[in-house]
């Protein structure tokens, strides 16, 4: 990736983290709050409301010009001469008319009244001039912040007309939707909305980017949005500290999956951007349920940090060519499904130590790109059967076989680099899932082989063949086992070990250890690509033949030893080529006629005089 | 608390961004919602013993809590919305707040003073805290007067006492007449210029049932100056107000005006 997008990101990220906190902050100390009023004085009794309204001198006036009251005063001391009724009685008459005639408080409630009720207000901060930018302007002047600094590096992306203007108007168009008029919900909604859309946004950005083929039409654009970033608000939950962990959630992964599922859709714009509409809604159904999962963070462990985005991908793909299986009847989005096998993904492999993380998230992907591949006539053959359920049971079989042999203490599969493990898991998960009628929910015969070739593999004691080597026999096992059901394995996964395969490869590993036990001057040939050979082709013949390959005679072993001692008698007269042309025809000679022939000179030099002695 | 767990608060706060400010706002949220409910259970309860075990010492509490935050708070603004719980909430507290509310008004006015935008709700509510605090104070001063001078009458210094109460009284309401916020400042909204009055008009009505409580129970009637001081508060009042300050408990006063005209 280009290393300015990558700083860019990186700035991107941090601006819209404390935007979406200053959101919240702002929505907070902003709303309307209770004021209490100052506590009302107790009543005032007629005698004192005289005191206080005839001590302004304006008012004393009015009585002084009345002579009938102005004798009912004492101005020296403020108050009426005494507190008789006759006395207070008219001085209060005349204040009520004071007051009635300046129109104090007169025909309505008066303010004082209404205080003693309410105890208090909701008061706002600002006025609605002076208010700060609402939340949803700071979004868009964060996307404008965004797409900016974009049109810095990436001129051509954020032009009029071109995909990423059209990727920002559908985000601007769908802003209000994803945040609703709610007061109380709109602090942290809008916080996690703003981090979402700039997220997303610079994801899409980078993605047209990477990607100046892609063509977004208007319609597009807005269904992408809708059903990308609307499951994600929908599902955000309601605490606060779910909140947190949930924001966390989509900072730390809502990146890379935007980037993934801009991507699938630039290499596949025909699937999502078509007249398959159903593939939009496969892909926010998808997204919602990745992230609905990953709060589990259990989940998020088992698949590792690039696991989840890989069996994502995977994911993708298949709702790009099958968005049927990801949206129900009336095209309602099957979230269960996906979270089943998501969770049942991280689940399973829990289960299979050696399995955990990015592997075995890479070897769950690998299972659904197979079943994605042979999906029509898998499913055909059983309609019962839920996909997602044949798809846990492949990556169960497969890591669970491998599994019991890398903690078995088989040595070959240890030696496996972590490509290797993942090559050896797609060999049995790719042919079978092209076999029709091997795979299913309650079928073990997948297990049952895996167990096979790992049992055999574990007695390869001496290490004599490498990882590449059992690469190729497995390949050929398990395309023999497919051809031919039940022959070289079980059709369940019971006793592994007793497999004609696994007695084939063991019985040849013992012969060339046996050999090799005089070390290199005792002449022996089969070890390497030669001994890999070797199983190979008694694999083959054993496929062909199987119940004379199981005798107890133990046909293909003598055949391996026979050829052992006559290479051991003239080391210098046999190569490799030599060892492998006799035991082809002489296993197959042993099996077609029940027995294994005298390995004499005559015979070898009749079977290596057709193509030359070496 | 377990290894993992703190991992992932940890990381939690870490990948948040801006984590902290969004907690101080969380907090503000709650305490604020929480000062509302002891308010209206404060405005409730008659009993004032009852009062002060519960309502009080509540808000004495969640002040304390308010203050506590502000060391948390990344902003201006949250520390000032902070104060402004916490100094309104002491002011409600009664006498469990009236040792902290100045240093916490003190706190939040430099921070309003220095801060570049001033939310203009909180940093007036800070202000008109500790006068309004004073007023309420001086009020139970003199509930305990007049409950005296119900056994019989008034000694000389609860007279003065009682002087003394209804000048505080009117110094505290001058004080409330200067922070109303200029009418040019156009950042203030209605509701608080509104509030604001409601508190002089209730701070001056205090000090006006004190004067008259005073001079009701003073043999001689009170001394010149001070006739002279609440003249001239009255006036400030009434020219704050825009009309005549009016401490009647009554709905209409032209309707009552005739009911007496009617019965003399």
């Amino acid at each position: 990736m280009n290393p300015v997008l990558i700083v860019f990101g990186i700035r991107a990220a941090v601006r819209l983290g404390r935007a979406g906190a200053e959101i919240y902050a702002q929505r907070s100390r902003d709303r309307d709050v209770y004021l209490p009023d100052i506590e009302p004085p107790a009543p005032f009794s007629p005698y004192q409301l005289l005191i206080d309204f005839y001590g302004d001198p304006a008012n004393l006036q009015r009585l002084k010009a009345d002579p009938q009251l102005v004798v009912l005063w004492d101005e020296a001391a403020e108050r009426p001469v005494d507190k008789l009724p006759r006395t207070i009685e008219p001085l209060h008459a005349a204040l009520l008319a004071a007051l009635a005639e300046k129109s104090v408080g007169g025909g309505e409630e008066s303010r004082y009244a209404r205080l003693e009720l309410a105890g208090g207000a909701l008061i706002s901060q600002w006025s609605r001039a002076a208010e700060p930018l609402s939340p949803i302007g700071r979004i868009a002047l964060t996307m404008a912040d965004i797409a900016l600094e974009f049109v810095a590096s990436n001129p051509s992306v954020v032009g009029v007309g071109g995909s990423g203007e059209t990727l920002i108007g559908a985000i601007a168009l769908n802003l209000s939707g994803m945040i609703p008029d709610d007061t109380d919900e709109f602090g942290p909604r809008a916080q996690i909305a703003n981090r979402l859309v700039g997220i997303f946004l610079r994801a899409g950005l980078s993605a047209l980017a990477a990607h100046p083929d892609l063509v977004l039409d208007d319609d597009h654009a807005e269904k992408l949005v809708k059903e990308t970033l609307a499951p994600l608000l929908n599902v955000m939950p309601a605490s606060l500290s779910e909140q947190l962990e949930w924001q966390a959630l989509l900072d730390a992964l809502l990146g890379p999956t935007a980037t993934a599922a801009f991507t699938v859709i630039a290499e596949k714009p025909d699937a999502f951007l078509g007249r398959k509409f159903a593939s939009d809604k496969a892909l926010g159904a998808l997204t919602g349920a990745l992230f609905t999962t990953l709060q589990d963070a259990d989940v998020r462990r088992q698949l590792g940090d690039g696991g989840w985005i890989t069996l994502y991908k995977a994911l993708l793909q298949v709702a790009a060519d099958r968005p049927a299986l990801f949206v129900g009847d009336g095209a309602k989005p099957k979230d269960a499904l996906i979270r089943s096998l998501l969770a049942g993904t991280a689940g399973t492999l829990a289960k299979h130590p050696g399995f955990e993380g990015q592997i075995g998230a890479e070897l769950a992907a690998v299972a659904v790109q197979a079943l994605n591949a042979n999906a029509g006539g898998l499913l055909k053959l059983d309609k019962d059967e839920e996909w997602e359920g044949m798809a846990l049971a492949m990556i169960g079989q497969v890591s669970g076989g491998l599994s019991r042999a890398l903690t078995g203490g088989g040595e070959a599969l240890r030696r496996f680099g972590q490509d290797q493990q993942l090559e050896l898991g797609r060999i049995f998960l790719v042919q079978a899932a092209a076999t029709p009628g091997m795979l299913g929910i309650k079928r073990t015969e997948l297990q049952g082989i895996v167990s096979g070739v790992a049992s055999a593999m574990a007695n390869d004691i001496d290490l004599l063949l490498s990882p590449d080597d059992w690469l190729k026999i497995a390949g050929v096992a398990m395309s023999e086992a497919a051809a031919n059901p039940g022959r070289l394995f079980g059709l369940d996964d019971t006793a592994p070990d007793e497999a004609l395969a696994a007695q084939v490869i063991r019985d040849l590993l013992k012969a060339a250890s046996a050999a090799w036990s005089k070390g290199r001057d005792g002449g022996s040939l089969l070890a390497g690509a030669t001994l890999r050979d070797a199983v190979i082709a008694a694999l083959k013949a054993a496929a062909r033949n199987a119940l004379a390959a199981a005798s107890d005679d133990k046909p293909i072993k003598a055949v391996a030893e026979a050829i052992n001692q006559v290479v051991a008698r003239s080391p210098k007269a046999f190569g490799s080529k030599d060892w492998l042309l006799l035991f082809e025809t002489l296993v197959v000679e042993a099996l077609a006629e029940g027995k294994v022939a005298v390995l004499d000179e005559a015979k070898v030099m009749a079977i290596l005089g057709k193509r030359g002695v070496t | 608390m377990k290894m993992g767990l703190a991992i992932a608060i940890a990381a939690i706060a870490v990948l948040a961004g801006g984590c902290g400010t969004v907690e101080t706002a969380s907090t503000m949220r709650t305490l604020d919602d929480q000062m509302r409910v002891i308010l209206v259970q404060q405005a409730s309860q008659d009993d004032e013993l009852v009062r002060q075990v519960t309502a009080d010492q509540a808000l004495a509490d969640l002040a304390a809590r308010a203050v506590y935050q502000v060391n948390s708070a990344l902003g201006d603004s949250e520390r000032i919305a902070l104060y402004r719980i916490a100094a309104v909430a002491y002011w409600k507290a009664g006498a469990a707040g009236e040792k902290q509310i100045g240093d916490v008004v003190a706190a939040g006015t430099a921070v309003c003073r220095s801060a570049v935008s001033k939310p203009p709700r909180d940093c007036a509510a800070i202000a008109l805290a500790l006068p309004a605090a004073q007023i309420e104070s001086e009020r139970r001063k003199l509930d305990d007067l007049e409950a005296a001078a119900r056994q019989g009458p008034l000694s000389e210094d609860q007279l003065k006492q009682s002087v003394l109460i209804a000048d505080r009284m009117f110094s505290a309401t001058v004080r409330l007449i200067q922070m109303r916020p200029p009418g040019t400042d156009v950042a203030v909204p209605t509701d608080l210029r509104e509030y604001v009055d409601r508190q002089v008009l209730l701070s001056y009505c205090n000090a006006g049932r004190a004067r008259a409580f005073a001079i009701e129970k003073s043999p001689a009637g009170l001394p010149a100056a001070t006739r002279e001081e609440y003249r001239r508060v009255r006036s400030e009042t009434t020219r704050a107000l825009g009309q005549e300050p009016v401490c009647m408990e009554r709905k209409d006063i032209r309707s009552r005006a005739l009911e007496e005209e009617a019965g003399r």
